[in-house]
């Protein structure tokens, strides 16, 4: 057969058993997508009880649920019961010149409503709300339109906020009934030759080897930091918070609300995560810009209600040049790190998690250097967009004139998505344009999640289209029917009693 | 800024009468000359080769019917290339290739099969060719028209001759006259004769000349370096021959030569680069290849590459204008529309005002449009074994620049749809399911064969044998093409003669 020849070197032996170190979201997340998607695998993950989690609430993209339920095939009845999960629709941003806006897992602007001639992003220079089903939600305060016997719609592009804690047990748990051998130990050194881990030595258990080591020890990156030396790309240009403080109190009378809060402060932004009974939040910061204390202070000052004493957590934003060099893959925060400002964590360990599946699965277990090249182009360049996406957050946030905020507006580095906002600030927000002003194959965010910030924060362009009344009346009634359906939605809570309620049946 | 209030297409070949054609039709309210020199003659004997999306265009942008298009531009149907080249010795590329798209029922995709056994039965269009047939039978005495998975070949004066009236109906203004240059402050064409023409927007689609670009001082070019910079192309009588329902790509030791098929002739070109063979040779070689010493071969020197700014002010460069590629892939007019259509989507976005970052952007495209269709033609280069002489062991040294990745992953895993995501421009001017045809056509190796289960590998013997089977009695182009031109009205079923 002309189209295999041997002598191009002989393919590495297959991959059969799998390591996966730490035990944190990444850790399970990676170990149960490796067990589930190719049960032949054997997946052992160690997990440290000495160190310490720094997991706060999370807040998901859609990408989560989806990830969870279709690909992995996890059963809803127990995900509910034991990650205990609130839903949200998207973000709210207390952020630019509008008094807010709202960013959905939907399309709100790479869409054209019925009887207009453009798309939606050039009617919407005073309100930009209820362009799709998901920010009408958010905007009237509800999780789900109501279905047949006034049931909650529980479809679509929605996402979660769940409590780390309660992620990790669930995951843990459902890792361990899919097969996954969790055990504990603490990684005391490691074996690097030829620039590969040759083994993983643990206090207690001794060595221990693996065809593929998966680094998901968090900031640590035991693996491909420590042992491997797999060089740092900080985000230092883009993104200039290092720090978050963070608190929260219990849930009294409040209401759950379907979406995540980004709200401007005086140096950074501050996160509201709603779980069911508790309101989390967190001041992300830049430490150049503001002390820990004052930080600190302007948290409390701002949410009277906070009961916990504020900690601090520091992050360094960036990615390893490398995500998988040799015999190891870094998933999660030892692959890279952004702030949560667009809940990307949980999202950024499912793509990575899903590329290393299909790497395998395409190379028949036996990924060679032409494999590895491609995973890593596609995670590295996922990892630069989002920080890319964060970037526009921060270039074009006019709402305060604060030394940090006037300092961001002017430095920040829009990255590779320079020119899609030089197009943008002349034809506007075109979709059929703009997309092709895309720098990368595969993107994560598409051409609607640029123009949903540059939208929601007014970034001015040239070619305002000056519509027809006509125009206006269909794109206002295409609104009102989104509106409608919001308003005679459900809220989080009712959401919530419902699918406790004994009948209750997920499809 | 004031909207366009109106067009001037410069040219008198196949590009300006597309390009005026086209945009009359999308923008019916913009006033659109078409500058033509009347007595302008075809540079190229050889004719126009095309695949399955022009004829879309031609009817669906261009308005034109099935039968006036069989009627006025004469062409040929082709099912794809048959190509003698490669580690297999030959392969065919057919249009309808489908290594990418899952076949329902099967894990394996279909590129890993065709790898295998049957890549000249993989398809209807590469079982019809492999047969020397072009349209499968219906019932006793008519046949199937498959026009979605079929190009057409024509001579270039039937094919424009074909677009002038089609520009007269869509309500082209045309104008006599030859451009003889362009100049500044106003902006103004010159012709011939001392006329001139004032417009907002000027089309230079004058062929690689580019007259209206490089008088207006528009010089700059990306250069590709590909091993064959000469070409001589003749059109001689057919014979008695069976007409080809493919297009023909043969691997010579100095260079490769190409076969295109009319009704009453063939067209033949040669390439060589002239630091391994002559001119002389290589026409003598051509010449004697037609079999008619009559003939004179026409040479060209092709400088592969494409303008880098070809929309600068207001002056936008279209087809041979904007590029030049060798007619490896029969991709030209597939670049020519996309620049129109370009052209036409920047126009209705900016409401007839664009400006200098749309400029860009089309500028953009058209270079990531030319990049792909410059790669494509490199592993065409780098991955043919079929000839050991000098200039062949030069010309594999081709690497493809921005499409590197792919070709790389796809000596890891084979012919996966993943693929796909290598691909960094898109929509892609090729296609990844032509990048995968001509991967496999060329013997290619890669590392990852999947087992294929024993009753997939038996119904895709038997799936190759059915279309083997569809093939041997499907109809000749003849019999076709005297068909649909004798048709009056022309219906899903064409009765035979």
């Amino acid at each position: 057969m002309v189209s295999f020849s041997e002598t191009e070197g002989s393919a590495p032996a297959a991959i059969r058993r799998v390591l996966v170190l730490g035990g944190g979201s990444a850790g399970l997340i990676s170990a149960l997508t490796l067990k589930r998607l190719m049960p032949a695998l054997e997946v052992t993950l160690v997990r440290s009880t000495e160190i310490g989690v720094i997991g706060v609430g999370e807040g998901t993209t859609a990408v989560f649920p989806a990830h969870l339920f279709n690909t992995l095939g996890i059963s809803k009845e127990e995900f509910y019961q034991e990650a205990q999960p609130t839903w949200k629709q998207g973000i709210r941003l207390l952020w630019g010149p509008r008094e807010e806006f709202f960013y959905d897992f939907e399309f709100q602007y790479d869409q054209q409503f019925p009887g207009t001639r453009k798309a939606t992003g050039f009617y919407t220079a005073g309100d930009c709300r209820d362009l799709s089903q998901a920010s009408a939600l958010m905007n009237h305060g509800n999780a789900f339109t109501t279905g047949p016997l006034n049931r909650p719609v529980i479809k679509g592009q929605y996402a979660f906020h769940i409590e780390n804690h309660r992620l990790v047990s669930c995951l843990e748990a459902i890792a361990a009934r899919s097969g996954v051998t969790i055990e504990d130990d603490t990684l005391d050194r490691v074996e690097v030759a030829n620039g590969e881990v040759a083994s993983l030595h643990f206090k207690n258990s001794g060595n221990r080897t693996a065809d593929l080591y998966i680094d998901a020890s968090g900031f640590a990156a035991e693996l491909i930091g420590k042992a491997l030396n797999e060089p740092f790309k900080s985000f230092a240009g883009s993104l200039f918070c290092d720090r978050a403080v963070i608190a929260g109190w219990e849930r009294t009378d409040e209401p759950i609300l379907p979406y995540t809060t980004a709200e401007t402060m005086d140096n950074g932004w501050c996160w509201q995560i709603e779980h069911e009974n508790f309101i989390n939040r967190g001041y992300v910061y830049g430490s150049d810009f503001v002390s820990d204390e004052d930080a600190k202070a302007e948290l409390l000052a701002k949410n009277p209600k906070i009961t916990a004493e504020p900690r601090v957590v520091k992050f360094r934003s960036g990615r390893y040049e490398r995500n998988w060099v040799g015999n190891v893959v870094a998933v999660g925060n030892a692959s890279g790190f952004v702030e949560p400002l667009e809940a990307t964590a949980l999202a950024q360990i499912v793509y990575e998690a899903r590329w290393l599946v299909e790497s395998l699965h395409l190379t028949g277990g036996s990924p060679d250097e032409g494999m590895k090249a491609s995973y890593n182009r596609i995670v590295g360049v996922a990892w630069d967009e989002i920080r890319d996406f964060l970037a526009f957050h921060y270039k074009f946030n006019t709402r305060l004139s604060t030394p940090f905020w006037t300092h961001c507006r002017s430095e920040t580095s829009l990255g590779n998505y320079e020119d899609l906002y030089r197009l943008y600030r002349e034809v506007g927000p075109s979709p059929t344009l703009l997309v092709h002003a895309i720098p990368n194959r595969p993107n994560v965010y598409g051409v609607e999640g640029f123009i949903a910030m540059l939208v929601g924060m007014q970034v001015p362009f040239q070619r305002v289209h000056l519509a027809a009344p006509e125009e206006h009346m269909a794109f206002d009634k295409h609104r009102q029917k989104l509106a409608t359906a919001a308003k005679g939605g459900v809220s989080v809570r009712e959401a919530l009693d419902a699918i406790r309620k004994p009948g209750w049946q997920w499809t | 800024m004031n909207p366009l209030r109106n067009l001037v297409v410069a040219g008198s070949g196949t590009d300006a009468l597309l390009a005026a054609a086209t945009i009359k039709r999308a923008l019916p309210n913009l006033p659109v000359i078409l500058v033509r020199d009347p007595q302008a003659t075809a540079s190229d004997p050889a004719g126009e080769s095309t695949v399955p999306s022009v004829l879309q265009h031609l009817v669906n942008a261009v308005g034109l019917q099935g039968p006036e298009v069989h009627l006025q531009g004469r062409p040929v149907w082709t099912l794809g290339f048959k190509c003698l080249w490669g580690a297999r010795g030959s392969f065919f590329r057919a249009f309808d290739a489908p290594f990418a798209s899952g076949l329902s029922g099967f894990q394996t995709t279909p590129g890993f099969l065709a790898a295998e056994k049957g890549l000249d039965a993989s398809s209807p269009g590469a079982a019809l060719m492999a047969a020397g047939k072009l349209f499968p039978r219906d019932g006793a005495n008519a046949f199937k028209p498959l026009e979605h998975i079929t190009g057409l070949t024509f001579k270039t004066e039937s094919l424009n001759a074909m677009l002038l009236r089609a520009c007269r109906v869509a309500g082209v203004v045309i104008r006599d006259g030859k451009v003889t240059g362009f100049t500044h402050n106003p902006d103004t064409l010159q012709l011939e004769g001392g006329g001139s023409i004032t417009a907002d927007l000027y089309l230079d689609a004058t062929g690689c000349d580019a007259q209206v670009s490089t008088s207006a001082g528009n010089t700059a070019w990306t250069g590709y370096d590909l091993p064959c910079t000469r070409a001589a192309t003749v059109l001689r009588r057919r014979g008695s021959e069976p007409i080809r329902p493919f297009t023909t790509l043969e691997t010579l030791d100095s260079g490769w030569r190409w076969r295109v098929e009319h009704d009453d002739s063939v067209g033949v070109g040669t390439a060589w680069n002239p630091e391994f063979t002559s001119d002389d040779e290589a026409c003598a070689e051509l010449v004697a290849k037609a079999g008619d010493s009559s003939l004179v071969p026409q040479v060209q020197t092709w400088n592969c590459g494409h303008r880098t700014a070809p929309w600068t002010g207001n002056i936008v460069a279209v087809g041979d204008a904007n590029g030049f590629l060798e007619p490896l892939s029969s991709l030209r007019l597939v670049h020519l529309i996309r620049h129109v259509q370009w052209l036409i989507r920047i126009l209705v976005e900016n409401d007839g005002m664009p400006g200098e970052r749309s400029r860009e952007l089309y500028n953009r495209v058209a270079a990531q449009s030319w990049d792909e269709t410059r790669d494509f033609h490199a592993i065409h280069y780098r991955f043919n074994t079929a000839s050991q002489s000098a200039f062949w062991q030069a010309a594999r040294e081709t690497k493809p620049l921005v499409h590197a990745e792919l070709v790389n992953l796809y000596q890891s895993i084979g012919p996966s749809p993943i693929l796909e995501a290598c691909i960094p421009a898109w929509p892609g001017v090729v296609g990844l399911e032509a990048w995968l045809a001509a991967l496999l056509g060329l013997g290619v190796p890669f590392h990852r064969h999947p087992g294929i289960p024993a009753n997939e590998q038996k119904v895709w013997d038997s799936h190759c044998e059915q279309s083997r089977q569809m093939a041997r009695q499907a109809v000749h182009a003849e019999l076709c093409l005297g068909a649909a031109r004798n048709a009056v009205k022309p219906t899903p079923r064409v009765p035979l003669p």
